[in-house]
């Protein structure tokens, strides 16, 4: 058997009170990146009315792109894991600014931070570390 | 393999269980598929496959059903999408379903356990691994018509 499972979990947050939280995500998320090896965090943004447009964005500017983003309201955390060996985790945060989706398209500036494919010997301790890093970051 | 037979997604339903206690939750589920994209689009609500790719008709019809959940997404601490093999469902949906002893009273084996802020979750009682099976699949649209009074319609 393989395959993958998802969880998602809408929530009411507002962005705008809480850069600091996204600033604490960003250095979380390096030191995951650098524990495990990840050779770069995947950041897709969709300014369009469809995903036409990519870009993917490294750690080095991931701050400063989340700034520019500071007004939008922080909608979902989901997070995926396969049934077969490999091992993924995916963290995908979506912002979905209102005032954006109504003036340039429905999909206006929404953001993906996506780390994938995180191989490592200890496959539980993943979700230990994410529970932390999860409880440490959020409210 | 060996980790999901043995722990049959514990992770998700206590992460579920532990996001709802410290945020201001309203809806959440746990899915399944048998592709990484399926479940990346399912959990974001937004088809993540590059469009410029020539599409099916089911795809096409797929991305047609997401566009309209992740535009309704405003409406979600009111309605539910679908049902899922686990749900987390609010107080308001509890109340529009007719109260969590409508739900108890199915004939459908369900793990039904009171979750923070007077939220609920709702879970098939059998593995998330069976997902592929048809009595699995006759269970979760077993679950969807008891889930029927919350679901976000289109005409709604």
């Amino acid at each position: 058997m393989e395959g993958y499972a998802g969880l998602c979990i809408y929530y009411n947050y507002d962005f705008t009170k809480n850069i600091h939280m996204v600033e604490a995500l960003v250095n979380k998320a390096n030191q995951l990146s650098d524990k495990y090896q990840l050779s770069q965090f995947q950041c897709m943004f969709s300014d369009s009315d469809r995903f036409t447009r990519y870009k993917k964005v490294t750690k080095k500017n991931f701050v400063e792109l989340f700034k520019e983003l500071r007004k939008k309201t922080f909608e979902s955390i989901s997070f995926y894991d396969s049934f077969n060996e490999d091992f993924n985790i995916s963290l995908t945060f979506d912002l979905f600014p209102p005032e954006a989706r109504e003036d340039k398209g429905r999909y206006s500036q929404d953001l993906y931070l996506i780390i994938n494919n995180i191989v490592v010997e200890n496959e539980f301790k993943q979700f230990a570390e994410f529970g932390k890093f999860a409880w440490s970051v959020l409210d | 393999m060996v980790r999901a037979r043995l722990n049959e997604f514990k992770q998700f339903v206590e992460f579920g269980k532990f996001a709802w206690s410290v945020l201001d939750c309203c809806y959440g589920f746990i899915y399944s598929a048998p592709n990484c994209t399926d479940v990346q689009s399912e959990l974001t609500a937004i088809p993540i496959s590059p469009v410029e790719k020539e599409l099916s008709e089911k795809e096409i019809k797929r991305e047609e059903e997401l566009d309209f959940y992740q535009d309704n997404r405003q409406y979600m601490h009111k309605y539910i999408r679908k049902a899922y093999w686990g749900n987390f469902l609010n107080k308001n949906h509890i109340v529009a379903i007719g109260g969590i002893d409508f739900v108890k009273k199915s004939s459908l084996s369900l793990i039904i356990e009171e979750i923070a802020n007077d939220g609920i979750y709702i879970q098939l009682a059998r593995s998330l691994m069976d997902f592929e099976k048809s009595d699995f699949q006759m269970e979760l649209k077993e679950l969807n018509r008891l889930l029927q009074a919350v679901k976000l319609r289109k005409e709604s």
